[in-house]
């Protein structure tokens, strides 16, 4: 309760529990070193809004568990 | 940017059948409606819920046929005459009717309003999991992620579905490549299929394909050879056949009349043209050609008659031409096979020549001159002879280099299946094995997340629920995402030392009230609860006075956390217990009635009262000793109960002052009662500073002059009159430095809450700047 008229507001854009626990589940995603941090973002707004297919899922999980090719660099992007 | 509700207009709208209007004061963190039933309190929160949250208020879920939401109009009352406003501030939110639905007009955010009805309790605590679930799923809903884990399973299992289908093939062809290293006695160079084929395999193919070329190429000449061979006999009979049928022709020709052939066909050309001339004229007398009489029948018979002896000779001329044709036909056939044979031969001969083949060189052949080879063609006549016996042998050394290709094709077939195979399969187990732990990351995430909000929704309401009903050995135990059942909520609570009990079964019926009124709250308290005003309707009917007691100092603590809260109900000893309190709002309703409609006052603090009173240029002698006296009787009372005062008995446990005060004087006198006041309540980051109140000073004082309160405030005698206006104003201000001196400066309330330390008793608002010794008296 603020109580007196004028009191600074408080209310902030309140993350949904989806989107909590979308944060959550990219970083330990990533932590775990199965999706690359460059498709954490994208995963990120998957989780959030329409969901991560079966497709995305396979490529990411390859891409991010895939062994490094001899003399390949590895992906500073 | 959410801010307190100042004001609520309506017309039109349920029980507001005249314009009705409440200022509300964004100061107070509580309003209290209070009124009896039926006074219009649930209208006012209809009213806001309408227009906040675009419902229909109570009317939801009520079975009252279709279009419900007409009856939110004042019965009567025509749809365009309902206008309820919000205002918050300078924004304002206006419900308007039409179509039995209410449409909401104002641009600025509504302001975020939760409402709890009995109806919502019954939801959150005696529902099915299900719908507990969906009371919940505001605050656990994470759907989104459970689809893409759903997929992530998914996607697991295909991929072990193909892993185990890759499996299957590379067995087979591992099945198919040990039979065939069994079958030829298990060569080396290792002790496995793989290695032998992995060797056959990197010896390569071109040396089987070539030995097949060149053998194709032995058997295909030698064959043509045969062919050649048979052909040129076929043509040779053939030839001399036709020839034979020729010379039938010709002698017949020979014996036919002395014409020759060339000239009877002219004459059969006249003849003819003569015989349609003649059947063309309808009468004749005469020969057309000799002039000689002769009637036209006559005529016509002589032409047929010859016609028919120079036909049959013309049959025969050309029997005689066609023949000669077929015999031209077979010869030159003749002629082509003679010279297939020869290039078929000669074919042979270069390839006997490479001296690779055995079998042709162990025949000698003596080849003939190829320039006259064809005038003596029984002589490679009996060449072809001499090879034909030899082909079968070289077409079955063909037929078994072929079959040799075919098992290298198969054993490379398969040792790179295999391969391939395996590699993609090890590629697979990485993957699944990602996906695997992947899987289980987002598995066991969901699960940690929403179970924690639920624990942390369970610890907060079963904390509330505890404050409600301290060592009664009741509270919730659990609340749990059901697993077998999607979007189903359990919970079980603790009866009596059982702690796996459902609360709907074992609780009683305002246990369930208290328990589903703490889950609200502590819903309501995750989200931005400083930005939630909270409209409570009357829904504590079945919680008794001591229960209920309990209720409003917790109502009082938690109000604090929340932007507004707004409380309706018809207890009067809610209302009676607020009447100091300086925080709360207290709106009296009267009693309703069609003609006027709801009908509210404010009413003020009964201590701001009394200081008014205490003060006022014309007094009011009876007024301020009445008002004292129920000022003190309320708070004495309250002191009495808390620290278990003996009091004289009395069916209806009605107490005079006097009783009052003689029940309490040894609080002060005896046991010390002593309040401190935080003189920086008021003063954010400041450190406390405790100073005592002289509460024992104030009591005497209010002691010696309590005879007033009998004498002026409730009788008219003589005594009464002859006290003088300073004395009464002296026991006025009395009471006042009284009350002053015991309660909160912040809420207006004493100190009741026992600390967590249990070192003194402390008040429930948020400043908390009052606290009170002893905890109790023994």
């Amino acid at each position: 309760m603020n109580d007196a008229p004028g009191t600074p507001d408080t209310t902030e854009a309140t993350q949904n529990p989806n989107d909590l626990l979308a944060v959550e589940v990219a970083d330990a995603l990533v932590d775990a070193g199965l999706i690359t941090e460059r498709h954490k973002a994208v995963l990120l707004t998957k989780l959030k809004s329409g969901g991560v297919r079966q497709d995305d899922w396979n490529l990411w999980v390859d891409m991010a568990t895939a062994p490094e090719a001899p003399g390949e660099e590895a992906d500073d992007e | 940017m959410s801010k307190p509700i100042t004001k609520t207009r309506l017309a039109g709208f349920r029980g507001a059948t005249t314009a009705f209007e409440l200022d509300l004061d964004p100061s107070k963190h509580m309003i209290m409606l209070f009124g009896e039933n039926g006074s219009g309190k649930s209208t006012i929160l209809d009213a806001i819920d309408v227009v906040c949250n675009d419902t229909i208020g109570c009317l939801q879920g009520v079975s009252a046929g279709q279009n419900v939401g007409k009856y939110l109009c004042n019965l009567g009352c025509q749809q365009t005459a309902l206008q309820v406003t919000v205002t918050s501030n300078s924004d304002s939110w206006t419900g308007t009717m039409s179509r039995n639905s209410v449409n909401v007009s104002g641009d600025a955010d509504r302001p975020i309003v939760k409402i709890l009805r009995r109806s919502q309790i019954l939801k959150l605590v005696t529902a099915q999991p299900r719908e507990r679930y969906d009371e919940l799923s505001g605050f656990i809903d994470v759907s989104s992620v459970e689809q893409s884990e759903s997929n992530l399973q998914q996607k697991l299992n295909g991929t072990n579905q193909e892993i185990t289908t890759l499996t299957r093939d590379k067995n087979l062809m591992a099945s198919q490549l040990d039979e065939r290293w069994v079958a030829e006695d298990r060569p080396g160079p290792g002790p496995t299929a793989m290695e032998w084929a992995e060797q056959r395999v990197n010896t390569g193919i071109q040396g089987l394909n070539d030995k097949l070329e060149r053998l194709k190429e032995v058997v295909d000449a030698v064959a043509a050879t045969t062919a050649g061979k048979t052909d040129y006999e076929d043509r040779k009979a053939g030839h001399s056949n036709v020839a034979g049928q020729l010379a039938d022709v010709e002698r017949q020709i020979a014996n036919a009349p002395s014409v020759t052939s060339a000239t009877a066909v002219q004459l059969l050309e006249s003849l003819d043209k003569a015989k349609a001339y003649i059947e063309a004229e309808g009468s004749l007398d005469k020969c057309p050609t000799c002039q000689r009489p002769m009637e036209r029948d006559e005529l016509l018979g002589i032409v047929n008659q010859e016609f028919g002896q120079l036909s049959e000779l013309k049959k025969l001329t050309d029997d005689r031409q066609r023949t000669q044709g077929r015999v031209n036909t077979a010869a030159s056939h003749l002629d082509e096979a003679r010279t297939k044979l020869v290039e078929a031969l000669k074919k042979v001969q270069e390839v006997v020549q490479v001296g690779d083949v055995p079998e042709l060189l162990a025949l000698n052949i003596v080849w003939p001159s190829w320039e006259q080879a064809t005038d003596d063609m029984d002589v490679l006549v009996a060449i072809c002879g001499r090879l034909e016996p030899v082909q079968p042998t070289l077409e079955r050394q063909r037929d078994s280099a072929q079959r040799d290709v075919n098992q290298f094709n198969s054993i490379n077939q398969w040792w790179n299946g295999i391969k391939e195979v395996n590699e993609k399969i090890a590629d697979l187990d990485r993957i699944r094995d990602g996906l695997q732990r992947a899987y289980d990351i987002v598995h066991e995430k969901r699960v940690a997340f929403t179970q924690g909000i639920l624990d942390d929704i369970r610890q907060e309401a079963d904390r509330l629920f505890q404050e409600i009903h301290p060592g009664e050995n009741i509270g919730l135990e659990q609340l749990k995402m059901e697993e077998q059942r999607r979007g189903s909520v359990s919970q079980t609570g603790t009866f009596n030392g059982h702690n796996d009990v459902p609360p709907q079964a074992v609780f009683s019926e305002s246990h369930m009230d208290t328990l589903g009124f703490c889950v609200w709250l502590a819903l309501a308290k995750r989200e931005a609860p400083d930005a939630t005003i909270l409209l409570i309707d009357d829904i504590f009917s079945s919680v008794d006075a001591t229960h209920l007691g309990r209720v409003i100092d917790l109502l009082s603590t938690e109000a604090s956390n929340f932007l507004q809260v707004i409380v309706a109900t018809h207890y009067r000893l809610w209302w009676d217990r607020c009447q100091n309190a300086h925080g709360i709002q207290r709106v009296h309703l009267g009693r309703w009635c069609a003609a006027n409609g709801i009908a509210a006052e404010n009413m003020p603090r009964v201590l701001d009262e009394l200081r008014a009173k205490v003060a006022d240029a014309v007094f009011d002698r009876q007024g301020v000793s009445s008002k004292a006296g129920i000022l003190l009787e309320s708070i004495l009372d309250e002191l009495a109960l808390l620290y278990e005062r003996s009091l004289p008995r009395n069916k209806l446990n009605q107490y005079t002052l006097g009783a009052l005060m003689n029940g309490c004087s040894k609080l002060f006198s005896r046991h010390n009662l002593t309040v401190q006041i935080n003189a920086n309540w008021n003063v954010d980051g400041q450190p406390e500073d405790w100073q005592e109140t002289d509460g024992t000073a104030a009591f005497n004082r209010v002691d010696a002059l309590q005879f007033i309160r009998n004498q002026v405030g409730c009788h008219f005698n003589p005594p009464g009159m002859d006290i003088p206006d300073d004395d009464v104003r002296e026991f006025g201000a009395a009471t006042i430095a009284l009350v002053e001196a015991l309660t909160c400066p912040n809420c207006g309330t004493l100190a009741t809450k026992i600390a967590n330390d249990g070192t003194h008793r402390r008040c429930t608002c948020a400043k908390r700047a009052a606290r009170m010794t002893p905890v109790a008296i023994e």
